[in-house]
Parts: structure tokens; C-alpha cells; sequence
């Protein structure tokens, strides 16, 4: 069975931009899903179940720290991985991310090799 | 002027694009007169910390619209505001926090705001204004800052 991915963020731009430089990073998916937000998202992972979750963190709604701790909290969810991407400075809230459970992140703008580097390690 | 300043904008445009649209862009110094954008599409995005301001981006409709095409992978009848003005917010976010990121003190935390759709670029009474121009394929846009002082 081919992998499935599921991006989160509130921009259908850069959703977008990032299943495209998913693929030209090598990285081929079967299933590209899409969430517009942290809640959107784990009303999906009632049905599906990713290899690799991209998430932005500032999102409407629930954004992506909140949803790190909802997914935590979910027996049937929380071991799948989680790679936050974002723009925001300093390393606290990359720190608070991984402390919830988090595996990587990437800071944007990023290039297909940065996407390479650290999904390819985690599917 | 800030020489710092300047050289994270420079550096962040030409990162921002050519990693989100693969397209080629080169700083240009605005010579004689006021360059024109036609139907110019503008955005700000307000900076909450470590001051106060706004960062702006204003392309010319033909050139977001191309943009759009290359990240939606759309025909240009497809292409409808919202896309337009969802491709600019997202390429606006991401210069403001490369800039600030270039820009400022690795330890330095900085806040931006949401980015808002803009007419024009508009400043209070006791704020400086700085454009940055740039070209992709012969198309002009600028991006813009202002507030008290830079941040930097």
C-alpha cells in the first residue's frame, strides 16, 4: 500500500507548495490529504491514518501546539510522526513542540533537499 | 537606512521565491521616476514585536496571477481572488519572518501579526516608510516597511 501524508495549515498556498516540494524532494505519496486546521485534522484522523503528519503552528481554530497535545492524548493517533513547519523565531516554541512529541521541524522557506533531510528519515 | 536590514530583505525575497515559486528574482533600485505596478495586489502584515510596524508586498496582477498558475498548477481561468490574495498572504508571511529572522539577533524573538489585503502602502504622521524593489521577469514588485524605526 502506497504512504500517505497529511498537511495541516490554514494557507491552501502553502499546502500547495508543500506537496510539491514533497515531491520534488523524492518523497512519493500514494494519498496527499489536507487539513485546514488542528481540529479539521483530527476529525480526519478518525478515518485516516498517515505515515507522516507536516503541521503548521499558527493556525485558526486549534493550531498546531494544541493539536500536538490532542493527538498525544489519542492511543490510536499519537505514534504517528509529526514534522511542524513554520516561520516563527527562537527555538521555544520548536522546543515546546518537540516536547510534545514532535520529530523534526522545518523553518520556511525551505528547499526540497531541507525537506529530504528530515522527512526521509521518518517514513 | 540599515545596511543589516537591507541585506535580510534582499536575501529573504530572493530565498522566499525561489524556494515557493521557482522563479528567478533580482533587486532593482528604482531609477527616475515613481515606478508604476499595474493593477497592483497588496498586502501588509503588521510586526507586534520587537517594535511596532508593517511589513507590505505589492506585484502586478499579471505576475501573481503567474505565480499562482506555477503553485496551483491551475489554467489562469481557475485562478479566482481568493487564490490571488491566499498566494500573496503566504508569500508576504514568509519574507516577513525570513527578514526578521535574517535581520535580528539569533536570540532575539520577534511577533508578527495576520497579513490583511492592502490598496496601498499607508503610514501614520511620525512613521518612516523604506520600499525595497525587485523584478521577476521584467514584472516590478516591491516590498515594503513601515513603522517607527526598523527593527534593527
Amino acid at each position: 500500500m502506497g504512504k500517505k501524508v497529511l498537511i495541516i495549515d490554514d494557507s491552501n498556498t502553502m499546502r500547495k507548495i508543500i506537496s510539491r516540494s514533497l515531491r520534488q524532494a523524492g518523497l512519493e505519496f500514494e494519498t496527499i490529504l489536507e487539513a485546514g486546521d488542528g481540529q479539521i485534522a483530527l476529525d480526519m484522523l478518525n478515518q485516516e491514518k498517515p505515515d507522516i503528519i507536516l503541521s503548521d503552528i499558527n493556525m485558526p481554530n486549534m493550531n498546531g501546539i494544541e493539536f500536538l497535545k490532542q493527538k498525544a492524548a489519542n492511543d490510536s493517533i499519537k505514534d504517528i510522526p509529526v514534522v511542524m513547519i513554520t516561520t516563527e523565531s527562537g527555538n521555544d516554541i520548536i522546543t515546546e513542540a518537540m516536547n510534545l512529541g514532535a520529530k523534526g521541524s522545518i523553518k520556511k522557506p525551505f528547499t526540497p533537499d531541507q525537506v529530504q533531510s528530515t522527512l526521509g528519515g521518518l517514513i | 537606512m540599515s545596511e543589516i536590514f537591507d541585506r535580510a530583505v534582499q536575501f529573504a525575497v530572493v530565498e522566499t521565491f525561489e524556494n515557493m515559486t521557482f522563479m528567478e528574482v533580482i533587486p532593482r533600485l528604482p531609477e527616475g521616476e515613481e515606478p508604476i505596478l499595474l493593477e497592483p495586489q497588496g498586502e501588509l502584515l503588521p510586526v507586534t514585536d520587537p517594535v511596532k510596524g508593517s511589513f507590505w508586498l505589492f506585484l502586478p496582477k499579471d505576475l501573481l496571477v503567474v505565480i499562482a498558475e506555477n503553485v496551483y498548477v491551475m489554467e489562469t481561468t481557475e485562478i479566482d481572488q481568493q487564490i490571488l490574495q491566499d498566494t500573496l498572504a503566504e508569500l508576504l508571511n514568509t519574507i516577513a519572518g525570513k527578514i526578521m529572522q535574517e535581520a535580528l539577533p539569533e536570540d532575539q524573538l520577534f511577533s508578527l501579526g495576520l497579513p490583511q489585503s492592502a490598496q496601498k502602502v499607508e503610514a501614520n504622521p511620525d512613521e518612516m516608510m523604506q520600499r525595497w524593489f525587485f523584478e521577476i521577469q521584467e514584472n516590478l514588485f516591491f516590498v515594503g516597511f513601515t513603522g517607527k524605526t526598523l527593527p534593527c
